[in-house]
This record gives C-alpha cells, sequence and structure tokens, in this order.
C-alpha cells in the first residue's frame, strides 16, 4: 500500500469559515499544482504528475450551494481546481423540500443559511462549475455501495449519469459512494458503475481508475 | 525514523484530536492510494514523498497493532488523517484553523 495521491475532503463551506478556507487553499496551492482529470489519467497510468509538480485534489461532497458562493471564489483566486461531487436529486428537489431531502439522507445543511431554502447546488452553477473546474457524481440521493436492490442500483448510478447528460450536455468522469465504498466491494454495483461509464471511483482510501465502457 | 512508546503516544493523541473536529465544515487532508484497474498500466510507483509516508504508515500500522491489536478500517483511515495533517504542509494543516501557523 502506497498512499501518495493527495486530497482534501470537504462538505458545507459556510461563509462564516471564509478566512480559514482562504489560509488552507493559499497554503495547498503554494505547494501544489491544480489537477484535471486528464492530469490524473496520466498520473495514474505513469506514476508522473504532467504539471510538474506532485498535484492536490480538493474536493467537495454532496453538491451544496455554498460550495459555490464561499469556496469556488477562493479555488480560483488560488488557481486551485475544485472536485464537486454532486448529488442530483438533491439539485433536482424543489427548493422548499431541500431540507427534507438532506435530513433523510445524510446530508448535513443549516437551514437558516439560506432563506430560500436552496442548500444546494443548481444546475446553472453546476454548469458554472463544469466550465473550469471537475462535476462528479456523488449518487443520485446519496447512497452507499451495500445497496443491492437492482432497480435502485440503477437509478442511484446511471440515473445519476444521465441527469448529468441532460444537464451539462456530457457524461462525467467521476463517482464516489456515500461513506466511501470501493469498487470491487459490490459486483452488481460495479456493473452498473461500469454500464454509466465512470472512469475514476473515489472512495476512503484509493483513487480507482476503471475500465471505461463506452455508452 | 524511532517509532517509540512517546512517538505512538503523541500519533494516538493526534488520532483522537483530529477526529472531533467538526466535519461537516472542516477540510480534511487524506492520502489516497492509487490504483488502476484498466488492466493495461503498472501501479504506479511513489514519488519520493509518497515512498518516505509509505514507510512511515507501514511502521505505524505495525507498532499500532503490536500495541492495540489487529486495526480496523477506521483506524487506518484516521493513521492517514494523522499523516496527512503533519506531512502536507511545512506545518500541520490543523493548525491553519487553531491559529497556530
Amino acid at each position: 500500500m502506497s498512499p501518495s495521491l493527495r486530497v482534501v475532503n470537504y462538505h458545507l463551506t459556510p461563509a462564516s469559515h471564509t478566512g480559514l478556507y482562504d489560509r488552507e487553499f493559499a497554503a495547498l496551492a503554494a505547494r501544489y499544482a491544480p489537477v484535471r482529470e486528464d492530469d490524473l489519467a496520466e498520473y495514474l497510468t505513469t506514476g508522473r504528475w504532467p504539471m510538474g509538480r506532485a498535484g492536490v485534489i480538493p474536493v467537495f461532497y454532496n453538491g451544496y450551494r455554498n460550495n459555490f458562493d464561499v469556496a469556488r471564489p477562493l479555488l480560483e483566486k488560488h488557481g486551485l481546481i475544485g472536485w464537486f461531487m454532486a448529488v442530483t436529486g438533491f439539485t433536482d428537489c424543489p427548493d422548499l423540500d431541500k431540507t427534507n431531502f438532506a435530513t433523510a439522507r445524510n446530508i448535513s445543511v443549516d437551514a437558516a443559511e439560506y432563506s430560500d431554502g436552496r442548500h444546494s447546488l443548481s444546475w446553472d452553477e453546476l454548469r458554472t462549475l463544469d466550465r473550469t473546474h471537475v462535476v462528479a457524481s456523488h449518487t443520485r440521493s446519496h447512497s452507499r455501495v451495500s445497496l443491492d436492490d437492482p432497480v435502485r442500483l440503477e437509478h442511484e448510478i446511471l440515473g445519476a449519469q444521465n441527469d448529468f447528460v441532460r444537464e451539462l450536455g456530457h457524461p462525467v468522469r467521476s463517482f464516489s459512494w456515500l461513506f466511501g465504498g470501493k469498487y470491487g466491494e459490490n459486483p452488481a454495483a460495479d456493473a452498473m458503475v461500469d454500464r454509466a461509464g465512470y472512469e475514476f471511483l473515489f472512495s476512503n482510501l484509493a483513487v480507482q481508475r476503471l475500465a471505461v465502457t463506452p455508452r | 525514523m524511532q517509532i517509540d512508546d512517546a512517538y505512538l503516544d503523541a500519533f494516538e493523541d493526534d488520532m483522537v484530536r483530529l477526529s472531533r473536529r467538526v466535519y461537516a465544515v472542516t477540510g480534511v487532508p487524506m492520502y489516497l492510494v492509487p490504483e488502476d484497474l484498466t488492466g493495461t498500466n503498472p501501479t504506479p510507483p511513489p514519488d519520493p514523498e509518497g515512498d518516505a509516508l509509505a514507510h512511515e504508515f507501514q511502521a505505524v500500522c505495525a507498532a499500532l497493532s503490536r500495541r492495540n491489536g489487529p486495526l480496523a478500517s477506521i483506524d487506518i483511515s484516521r493513521i492517514l488523517e494523522v499523516l496527512a495533517d503533519r506531512h502536507f504542509l511545512d506545518v500541520p494543516f490543523s493548525s491553519l484553523a487553531d491559529g497556530t501557523a
């Protein structure tokens, strides 16, 4: 086991922590290079970063609106690329239902943060992020790898990919489960991940490059 | 690198301290293992820093299993969190939050 990929895992990025995130991104950018998916593919193939120095991947889980409002401008100020793991059902559900959606699915929100109730990224925000950052899938409703119902597996994995194709105009390349499950833990889930065409799977301990099946 | 009782005591203190962070609003640095499952490429070798880290990681895992018994996956994650906190930057990453950086 040779852990050598550097990620920083974030969830909520409230405005009250702006100064801290600014310090963290500044320190990361001073030492590491931003990473795009093609850079990660090359690193996983050759063991070398094409940018000439080691990369760092700030990962933002769940698709929170404050990732766009607070983290995104700071990432861009410091020249970093954020990887935004969005839960498409969180984005799709009506604003007034988002707190209930989140509460029922292990997604933390501060109900007082946005008075209009829209705690998730919107599709317009995801389209904006998709232009300069990385948008990725964190399932459709924040599901874990142990899911064994074939209908729900299709809904969570392929359904989320279909949501991205519909809204972004292309499939996304990276995927992650709630609680960081790995490819190899559930053959039925693995088969659906393959069918959806995901190329990278982020888990608690690894980033796996998968054999992509053309969609 | 010597892994003695003092080192392990400090390491376990860090494991507890970092586990008390409010994860929902905290940036948590982590090292991940790169795995290529395409069957077309060998696993990439670690960079020099990653190589040194791998040795420290393996030594800490072995020492903590001798001290406390077999490690669970959550223990592995906590060990990597401490190593990442200590080695990502020139100062502990968590010190950026507590104002000691």
